[in-house]
């Protein structure tokens, strides 16, 4: 039982301001000792942080890393999105169920597990994969999940200071024939250390800046280079950094690090393996804006990144890398962390920012955009991981070299997620444009058995391409001509294993789950759809289910208040386009398929990489 | 600032401020936006998503947000608009549990208004019903069926933003999201201060008041403005009269000094009016016991009894007490009579918190 004075405690540690809601109310739960938040306590943080006790329950409502319901000793998180679904997650959940007796949302007699279905927690290409309290755990088999189940018993949950098992960078980056410029150091520094960063070119390019450079000149070089935002829209980053409202009295950098997409994990292999280069692009950009303050918002799953972070930080200043008067300049520049709860939609800019305030995870409408009214309605930059880490790699080499990588209107290097059937899935820098089939073969092709189906290009948002696509070059204008964007540049490759119906069904869900449910068309869009879909993997559906989708779809396009809602249309659409045979079959009560009558998705053994 | 703007909304050019939305614009000119989560009287949402227009020829925006631009070109309905708002409305539909013939709300709806409006029939999409919270009787003031919520957030706003209280917000996510007062629980052991701005600006009738003196059909009852009587900041009401002219409920009107809002006394405290209880004739108390007096008698038996005790011991043993309810002037003669008619300062007026 937490009391008054555990409560005063925990507050007085991070401040009553609202923006701290997200960290009291994790120490809090963390110390509860099974796993959730009380009334009493939603009313004791309410009371110390001066808020309407709605607002603490609303808040605690949203995140899917908190709940009210007391849980277990140690909380199981089995990730049953795209990537994970497709090697047999649904595997995981039955051995669960038949060695544990776990069922999600319920906990093991002695109170040691509850389990619980997320969605991506971004190791994709060692899926399956789950999450124990804050230790990810990949390819699991039946022996390992038994085993490191086992290693949790009667231990304290892990706060997350210790990782638990590596699931490194180093194991998960593809060799790859393209020269490593954004991977450069990865794997061959140790990201605990700065001298160990700076000695392989950490903080040159800020120093460049420096000495000599004007903001206006690094907004122009930056804009010269032609960097589009590595976040999905492709937006050009300089012109977005001229955006930034200069007169208001401060402003703020944000990193948008939630990385939710489902099949994405290469911002965390940035933060994790490299640090200090998503550091130096913040602060260059903290310079070219005049902003003195800038934030990182990391989805709370991703523990290690925090830690990484967190630790790069502290070196940094010490460095004078960070803090008050840089390297002697007139220049001051800090970071601060922010944490996610769990919630996909607080990967879009303006919901990222209410989070960063404290609030549930609404989008805002636009405009103001942030550059002008973002965090504490003060102009903010926001711009995600790989963004920023190809910032200081630009002012190295110069904004010709970078415009000599990649294709036409998408310059520079690009970190592709590969994950699926493939041989060696991972993380893969190539230049900008490389096409899927080069892609596909660097990771080895796929397995063993293996033939290609079709892939989802750029996450659950993403577009399903055949093997006709397989020469499409993964840039930012090339797939807009099919009507597909390269999203996130995740790339999940399916074999003929896949059914493509309780493929949708699976990515359907996973926007059913993740809607905010502000607005009407996505909240209730999403639920609709994902009924349909589910009616039509059981065999109880009709042509006419098939074409109320895109119907509903459509109308969540056009009407929809961001692009999470607007988004459902693209994978629905392109499996239409491919796969409506199919998904007419399954309208045939005749014909039950065998993969989405057994339950949720192949049940298949598993093995590991 | 104050930078004038034209535009052009059907056709129509019309002006307004720069800062505006497309939606103030147009509705000061009379034109008619549909809209369902929007309220004048609290910030901009854009949640519902049925004030969609189209600008400048393709681009479909929320005339509740989006703000108007010199030179914009506007169109408030055509026929794919039309199709997105019966769309809406029919998810709204098939998301809630909506009887009209037994809600509270019934005539009085904007959402059954939008409904006829679009010609809307039974969803083509039913979705298997998740109910949600029904509590009509833990408050006193409140009734809440969320089963009939469009989850537009005014309410939220209404208790946030105008009471500044903060009772209501959402919890839960996407189609999970549900209304909390406070940390969850019924209503009436919230912290509610029952002020009724929440029901008032409730576009459904899944929040309304508790009935002070019985209900009527809506399209029954007849509303009459007037000023509340309880304190000097004089809020009007409009007061809702069911057609033997018994009150049933008050709402503060939008256009008087409170800008719509009203506390419980102004809001509740009105049963006293046609209670068969209240006080309608003089009382004089003759052996012992209060009995009802003309007006004649009664003033002239205390114009007698305060001159008789005023010769026995001085005007000073005589004290004034004046009620909050009266007007000024009233309250000014009263002071008057005290010092010149009585001849003393002992006067004094029950609002003095
Ligand atoms: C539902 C949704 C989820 C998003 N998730 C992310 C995310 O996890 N990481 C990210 O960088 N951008 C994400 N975005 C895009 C951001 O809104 C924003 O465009 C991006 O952070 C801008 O950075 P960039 O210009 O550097 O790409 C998401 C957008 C939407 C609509
Ligand atoms: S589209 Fe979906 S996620 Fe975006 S605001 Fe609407 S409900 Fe929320
Ligand atoms: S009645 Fe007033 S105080 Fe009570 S919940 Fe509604 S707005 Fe808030
Ligand atoms: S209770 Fe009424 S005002 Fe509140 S969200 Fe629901 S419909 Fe809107
Ligand atoms: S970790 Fe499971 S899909 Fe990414
Ligand atoms: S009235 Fe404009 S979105 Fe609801």
């Amino acid at each position: 039982m937490l009391t008054t004075a555990d409560i005063r405690k925990v507050v007085e540690s991070y401040g009553t301001a609202r923006e701290h809601l997200m960290l009291v109310l994790r120490d809090l739960q963390a110390m509860s000792g099974d796993n959730h938040l009380s009334t009493e306590v939603l009313k004791g943080v309410a009371q110390e942080m001066r808020l309407p006790e709605s607002i603490v329950a609303g808040f605690v409502g949203f995140y899917s890393m908190f709940s009210v319901r007391p849980r277990a000793r140690h909380v199981i998180r089995v990730c049953k999105s795209g990537p994970c679904h497709v090697v047999g997650a649904s595997t995981i959940f039955r051995i669960l169920s038949e060695r544990f007796g776990l069922q999600p949302g319920t906990a093991t007699p002695d109170g040691e597990f509850f389990l619980e279905a997320c969605e991506c927690l971004g190791v994709c290409s060692v899926a399956p994969a789950m999450m124990v309290d804050y230790d990810l755990h990949g390819n699991l088999t039946e022996e390992r999940l038994v085993s490191i189940l086992d290693g949790y018993r009667g231990k304290a949950a892990s706060t997350g200071e210790q990782c638990g098992e590596e699931t490194a960078g180093k194991a998960i980056v593809v060799n790859a024939p393209y020269p490593r410029r954004l991977l450069a150091r990865v794997g061959h520094i140790d990201p605990t250390s700065i001298d160990s960063g700076i000695a392989a070119g950490n903080y040159s390019a800020l120093k460049t800046v420096l000495s000599g450079m004007t903001p206006d000149q690094v907004v122009a070089l930056v804009k010269e280079s032609g960097l589009r935002g590595r976040g999905g829209a492709g937006f050009p980053a300089g012109v977005k950094w001229s955006f930034v409202d200069r007169k208001a009295p401060r402003r703020f950098v944000v990193c948008n690090a939630d990385e939710g997409e489902p099949g994405t994990f290469k911002d965390r292999v940035l933060m994790e393996e490299d640090p200090h280069s998503v550091i130096e692009g913040m602060a260059i950009c903290g310079f070219a804006i005049g902003a003195t303050l800038g934030y990182i918002y990391v989805r709370g799953e991703y523990r290690r990144s925090i830690v990484r972070l967190e630790e790069a930080i502290r070196q940094a200043r010490q460095r004078g890398w960070l803090g008050d008067r840089i390297q002697g300049t007139d220049f001051s520049f800090d970071l601060l962390i922010k944490e996610g709860g769990g919630a996909y939609v607080c990967g879009e800019e303006t919901s990222l920012i209410n989070s960063m305030e404290g609030r549930r995870g609404y989008p805002r409408f636009k405009p103001p955009f942030p550059g002008v009214a973002g965090f504490k309605n003060l102009p903010s930059n926001v711009n995600n991981v790989e963004t920023f880490a190809n910032v200081p790699i630009i002012v190295q080499h110069g904004a010709r070299e970078y415009r000599s990588i990649g294709t036409a209107n998408s310059f520079g290097p690009k970190l592709y997620c590969m994950a699926g059937h493939l041989r060696n899935p991972g993380l893969i820098e190539a230049p900008m444009g490389t096409t899927l089939v080069q892609l596909i073969e660097t990771c080895g092709g796929l397995k063993e058995g293996s033939s290609f189906q079709f892939a989802q290009i750029g996450g659950s948002a993403g577009a399903i391409v055949g093997p006709a696509d397989l020469e499409l070059g993964m840039d930012f204008d090339q797939p807009l001509k099919k009507g597909l964007t390269l999203g996130s540049g995740s790339i999940l490759v399916c074999d003929q294993s896949v059914c493509i119906v309780d493929f949708l069904r699976n990515v359907l869900s996973f926007f059913r789950h993740e809607s905010c449910g502000q607005c009407v068309p996505c909240r209730v869009g999403t639920r609709q759809l994902y009924q349909l879909m589910d009616r039509i993997a059981s065999g109880s559906g009709t042509p006419e289910d098939v074409e109320a989708m895109t119907t509903t779809a459509q109308i969540m396009k056009k009407a929809s208040f961001c692009a999470l809602g607007q988004s459902p249309i693209v994978p629905l659409q392109t499996a239409l386009a491919r796969f409506r045979d199919k998904l007419l079959d399954h309208c045939n009560p005749a014909h039950p398929c065998p993969v989405c009558s057994t339950g949720r998705g192949a049940s298949k053994p598993l093995t590991a990489h | 600032m104050n930078e004038s703007i034209r535009l052009t909304v059907d056709g129509r050019v019309v002006s307004g401020q720069k800062g505006q939305t497309i939606l103030e614009v147009a509705r000061n000119a009379g034109l008619d936006i549909p809209t369902l989560c929007h309220h004048p009287r609290i910030s901009r949402t854009g949640a519902c998503r049925i004030c969609l227009v189209r600008v400048n020829g393709t681009a479909l925006k929320t005339a509740c947000t989006e703000p108007a631009a010199d030179g914009m070109n506007v169109v408030s309905e055509d026929a794919e608009l039309a199709s997105v708002r019966r769309s809406i409305l029919e998810m709204l539909l098939a998301e809630g549990h909506h009887n009209c013939l037994f809600c509270d709300a019934n005539g009085d709806c904007e959402f059954q208004d939008l409904c006829h409006r679009y010609g809307i029939e039974e969803p083509r999409q039913p979705l298997p019903g998740r109910r949600r919270t029904t509590d009509t009787t833990s408050s006193k003031g409140l009734r809440r069926n969320e089963d009939r919520c469009v989850l537009c957030g005014r309410c939220v706003k209404a208790c946030g933003e105008v009471q500044m209280l903060g009772v209501w917000d959402f919890t839960g996510r996407g189609d999970r999201t549900e209304l909390t007062a406070d940390c969850g629980g019924p209503v009436g052991e919230s912290s509610c201060a029952l002020c009724g701005t929440c029901a008032q600006l409730c576009p459904t009738g899944a929040l309304t008041l508790q009935p002070v003196n019985g209900t009527a059909p809506t399209w029954e009852t007849r509303k009459q403005t007037s000023v509340c009587i309880y304190c000097g900041v004089g809020c009007q009401i409009d007061f809702h009269t069911d057609s033997k002219g018994r009150l049933l409920y008050a709402n503060g009107n939008e256009n008087g000094p409170n800008n719509g809002h009203l506390c419980v006394k102004g809001r509740f405290g009105f049963d006293f009016v046609q209670h068969p209880e209240r006080i309608r004739t003089p009382l004089v108390r003759r052996d012992g016991k209060l009995v009802e007096a003309s007006w004649e008698e009664a003033l002239d038996y205390a114009a007698a009894r305060l001159s008789e005790i005023k010769a026995a011991n001085g005007p000073d043993s005589i004290a004034g007490l004046a009620s909050a309810k009266v007007t000024n002037e009233e309250n000014y003669l009263f002071q008057k009579f005290m010092r010149t008619g009585v001849g003393t300062n002992n006067v004094d007026h029950c609002a003095r918190l």
